[in-house]
């Protein structure tokens, strides 16, 4: 635990300053104790030295006149030196001559010596005067060496302890100066890593090295505190990437799960990655069957081999694109049966890497759907043949009988002549009238059969000429005027359709007006919105009543009898038919009391676009 | 026939017409206009392209023929005309009633000398009688 480490300083610092003491203190008592029991014992060697040789100088005279008892006297002064145990004094022969002292003596004066036994200093010293040697003189002293070394380790150990509780209170003093600040740095360190919290601050107690640490170490809180932020910032940017991420690609798995066409996600290699429920149905896989499979396996045979290279180039260039356009394209069953499809390709950057996502739509129906309606067209283009060749018929083969039964009749007036009874000849009359409005009905229903199916050219029409020139061709009679509107315009347009139905309707004007002078106008207006002219033909004549205004457009519909109005019945019939061919309308405005207007719409421009469709 | 030139020879005159009735104007029309010409009569292409191989008709000669026939129709028969050697310089005016525009092309391509419609002569055939009368003074025939 660096903790522990950090707090240890303290004790480092005190054990330090406590080691350096005492043992500064100890080499020091030691050299002391060292010195003062070797002074004290050669203190104690030279004081008995010069007691043993003042004995000998002073007992000198006793030995030489074998005073015994002067000797003892002599040596019983001693009494006045507690610390000399004994003495003796042993004569020239080395016999006992004088003691004092209750301690065991030797029998015999040893060499010259000076020696310590136990607690005892004893000393063997020859007494000489005048070069001559009168005997030996022995003294035991109370040498207590132990009693004293004891003494001064008592004093080392005090003094040893009064240093340590000196050096405490010294340590204690430069804790609070070192120790502390450094403490507390450690202190703050803690909890910042405690509680994560960088905007703790260590408190500056000092202005040197551990000041400075104070301010690094705040800087340096500061420093990481704001990359902690940013570190911690980036760590949710990116889990929160890492979540949206993953919900977009649920999100997309979703998606795809619930279109309504199959898809299957294929990965470089060709393996299927992914696939959802319609491709399962539409394949008649399981998607354990098809997951991680050759993508192949849903491929007829016969593309099978060409498929991977495909595969590649789009790879290659991986645009969205639309698969086997033009072409047929089949998939195959689980049971190998095969169905025709539509595939759109799209690649998608998935984190695996490049993918692409097929949807595959099976169009069997669609197929089957354009066949049913080719072969109704083609039904519609035959019965359209049938009509024509019908029409065809009606106008020759039914008109060719007619006009022999004409030519009959004119022949039978012709060669009776005047011989002819007047109501035959009435009969014949008749006839012939009937022929030519049967004749005019086959040519009518001609024309109009073949609106639309025949091309027209076109060219253009200077509209106030055209209608010029129509009004002439429906020979009105002389009391009959034609009124222009200003700004007719010039079309360029299907020429003969345009003037069928504006001969039909100026025909028609003329054809049904009830009286001898009659006004008939012709009047454009254009219409921007729809690119087309509005085109107005309006009469003074009997009008037509509401309830008709529908049935006038219906082919073989007149208003009157035909013996009373020549008439197919088919004009109307016709210009709505040929207006219609070209996108346009046409309706009546009348009350059915006086004047009729009938108004058709017709293309302003006239493009190939436009009707392609209409006219064949 | 009045005013006969020297060097004139009758032009004969080649029907080809199905209908009875439209026959029997021809005739008729021929007959008021007093136009006494060899006419012969074939009911179809086949008729018509056999009597001439025949050489029953005299040169020269001119056909009126119709469009719509049974076996072989007036543009077949045209077809067939023009593809044999001996006939392809026949002059032929069509009598027909069909209006269509691939009929009168088809015909004019095929070097008819005219295209008439039936039901547009309002006499008959005499005004057609009246122009052939004309056509074969003016006009010098292949022999």
């Amino acid at each position: 635990m660096p903790l522990r480490r950090i707090r240890s300083i303290r004790y480092k610092l005190f054990a330090g300053v406590g080691l350096i003491s005492v043992v500064g203190l100890l080499v020091a008592s030691t050299l002391l104790v060292t010195y003062e029991m070797r002074s004290y014992r050669s203190d104690w060697e030279s004081d008995l030295q010069t007691q043993a040789r003042l004995l000998g100088h002073t007992n000198a005279p006793a030995l030489l006149f074998h005073d015994e008892k002067y000797a003892t006297e002599n040596l019983a002064t001693l009494r006045l030196k507690p610390l000399i145990l004994a003495a003796a004094i042993y004569d020239a022969q080395g016999q006992l001559f004088a003691h004092y002292g209750d301690a065991v003596l030797p029998e015999r004066p040893g060499l010259e010596v000076i020696q310590v036994i136990g607690q005892q200093m004893e000393l063997f010293k020859p007494i000489v005067e005048n070069n001559e040697r009168l005997g030996t003189i022995y003294l035991v002293g109370n040498y207590e060496w132990l009693g004293r070394l004891k003494n001064y380790l008592l004093i080392v150990l005090l003094i040893c302890s009064f240093a340590l509780l000196v050096s405490a209170v010294l340590v204690w003093g430069l804790q609070k100066t070192i120790t502390q600040p450094v403490l507390g740095l450690a202190e703050v360190a803690r909890r910042v890593m405690e509680q994560r919290n960088f905007d703790l601050r260590a408190e500056k107690t000092t202005a040197d090295e551990v000041g400075y640490l104070v301010d690094a170490f705040n800087d340096m809180l500061v420093e990481v505190g704001q990359s902690t932020q940013a570190l911690e910032q980036s760590n949710r940017d990116l889990a929160l990437a890492l979540t949206s991420r993953q919900q977009l690609q649920q999100r997309f798995q979703r998606v795809v799960e619930s279109a309504p066409s199959a898809m299957v996600m294929v990965n470089r290699e060709g393996l299927i990655e992914m696939v959802n429920v319609q491709a399962e149905r539409i394949f008649g896989y399981a998607r354990a069957e098809l997951l991680g499979k050759k993508m192949e396996i849903l491929l007829p045979q016969r593309y099978r081999a060409e498929h991977p290279g495909l595969r590649t180039s789009f790879f290659a260039d991986p645009t969205p694109r639309s698969m086997g356009a033009g072409r047929d394209l089949f998939a195959r069953r689980k049971d190998g049966s095969e169905f025709p499809v539509e595939i759109g390709l799209n690649p998608i950057e998935m984190e695996e890497g490049l993918m692409v996502l097929s949807a595959i739509v099976d169009i069997s129906e669609r197929v089957r759907a354009a066949n049913r309606l080719a072969e109704h067209a083609k039904e519609l283009e035959r019965s359209n043949k049938d009509l024509d060749t019908f029409a065809y018929v009606a106008s020759h083969d039914l008109k060719s009988p007619l006009r022999g039964i004409n030519q009959l009749a004119s022949w039978i007036t012709e060669d009776m002549q005047d011989n002819l009874p007047p109501s035959v000849d009435k009969h014949l009359q008749l006839m012939r009238s009937r022929i030519t409005r049967m004749e005019r009905l086959l040519d009518d229903l001609l024309s109009y059969s073949r609106v639309g199916r025949v091309e027209n050219k076109i060219g253009k029409v200077n509209v106030a000429d055209t209608v010029r020139d129509l009004f002439a061709l429906a020979t009105p009679p002389p009391g009959f005027k034609l009124v222009l509107g200003d700004d007719l315009p010039v079309l360029t347009t299907p020429v003969a359709p345009f003037e069928q139905v504006v001969r039909n309707l100026l025909a028609n004007a003329v054809k049904h007006h009830d009286k001898h002078e009659g006004t008939i106008e012709f009047s454009a207006q254009y219409d921007g919105e729809g690119a087309r002219y509005l085109f107005s033909v309006r009469d003074d004549g009997p009008g037509i009543p509401p309830e008709f205004h529908q049935r006038v457009f219906n082919m073989f519909q007149t208003l009157k009898p035909r013996d009373e109005m020549e008439g197919s019945g088919m004009g109307l019939a016709f210009v709505k038919k040929v207006v219609e061919n070209y996108g346009g309308v046409v309706n009546i405005e009348s009350d059915g009391v006086r004047g009729a207007l009938f108004r058709f719409s017709w293309p302003a421009q006239w493009d190939d676009h436009s009707t392609k469709g209409a006219v064949k | 026939m009045n005013n006969v030139q020297g060097t004139y020879t009758e032009v004969s005159i080649l029907l080809v017409e199905d209908d009875d009735v439209d026959a029997m104007a021809v005739e008729r029309a021929l007959r008021q206009q007093k136009v006494i010409n060899p006419l012969q009569r074939a009911h179809d292409g086949i008729e018509a392209m056999e009597i001439l191989r025949q050489k029953e008709v005299g040169r020269p000669y001119i056909i009126l023929l119709d469009i719509n026939m049974p076996r072989m129709n007036g543009l077949e028969m045209l077809a067939a005309l023009r593809a044999d050697p001996n006939l392809n310089d026949s002059v032929v005016f069509m009598l027909t009633t069909s209006k269509s525009d691939e009929d009168v092309t088809s015909a004019y391509r095929k070097h008819v000398a005219g295209y008439i419609l039936k039901q547009e002569l309002a006499n008959g055939f005499m005004d057609v009688v009246r122009m052939l009368d004309h056509y074969w003074r003016i006009v010098l025939l292949p022999n």
